[in-house]
């Protein structure tokens, strides 16, 4: 049986056009910029 | 963007898993499901413990958005998550309850970071509350229920209290009983990114 790799399966959603509603959402969300930065030096 | 996804991951991982283990029927309730970021982390978890988990998974994903709705039909369609006859998507919970032909012995409400918004209006964890409750009252297969909850803002003492608060007052006259929240840190390489939390209702005994 096939497992699921939601990182891989998003990674592939999220260049597809469709996503873009998706991607705007998200970029916009409530996660505060301060918090994002932290995050990302975080290592994701 | 990848962030989202292991929020949900450490959610599912601390709340979900142990339902998975327990064999249950689980009908997976994704509440602002968008680009199903919980729906996936979910689909990782059910597997581990069930080769047939697609028979015994039902997953319902519901959003305000159309066009929302539109993308997680088609990411289940191309990744084939979830069986067909085991999956909807809808606008609201009452449409779910009145569509699916599914006896859940548990039932699990993902709320991903739902209630996190600041702009959410202040009607909105009671009459979220009222809804669910009446949800789970529709399925009386189910023994078992958890709440799943993310949130990336800081600002959890606003709605998720709240709504706790409201579905507490039904533990007095339902046949489940919830259970004080659990809380914990989700963290990343030693990096505090957000809090996850999950409330648990279990069926009370016959009287």
């Amino acid at each position: 049986m096939a497992k699921v790799d939601a990182l891989e399966v998003w990674r592939k959603i999220s260049v597809a056009k469709i996503c873009k509603e998706a991607i705007h959402f998200f970029n916009q969300s409530q996660i505060p910029k301060k918090r994002y930065i932290e995050a990302r030096r975080g290592g994701f | 963007m990848s962030m989202h996804i292991k929020q949900n991951r450490v959610s599912n991982n601390a709340y979900l898993d142990e339902m998975a283990r327990a064999g249950n029927d689980i009908l997976f309730v994704d509440f602002g499901c968008g680009p199903m970021t919980a729906g996936l982390t979910a689909a990782e978890i059910f597997p581990r413990y069930d080769n047939n988990y697609k028979q015994r998974t039902f997953y319902a994903g519901i959003d305000i958005s159309r066009n929302m709705r539109i993308l997680a039909e088609g990411i289940n369609l191309e990744f084939q998550l979830f069986n067909s006859d085991k999956f909807c998507i809808a606008e609201t919970l009452k449409q779910v309850a009145e569509s699916i032909d599914f006896r859940p012995t548990a039932i699990v409400f993902s709320l991903s970071c739902v209630l996190s918004s600041d702009t959410l209006s202040k009607t909105l964890p009671k009459s979220l509350a009222a809804e669910w409750h009446e949800f789970v009252e529709s399925f009386p297969s189910s023994e078992e229920v958890r709440v799943i909850y993310h949130n990336p803002d800081g600002n959890f003492h606003q709605n998720w209290e709240a709504f706790c608060h409201h579905l507490g007052k039904f533990s007095q006259t339902v046949r489940l009983s919830y259970s004080l929240e659990q809380r914990n840190p989700c963290e990343w390489d030693g990096h505090r990114a957000s809090t996850t939390a999950m409330i648990e209702g279990t069926k009370k005994a016959e009287s």
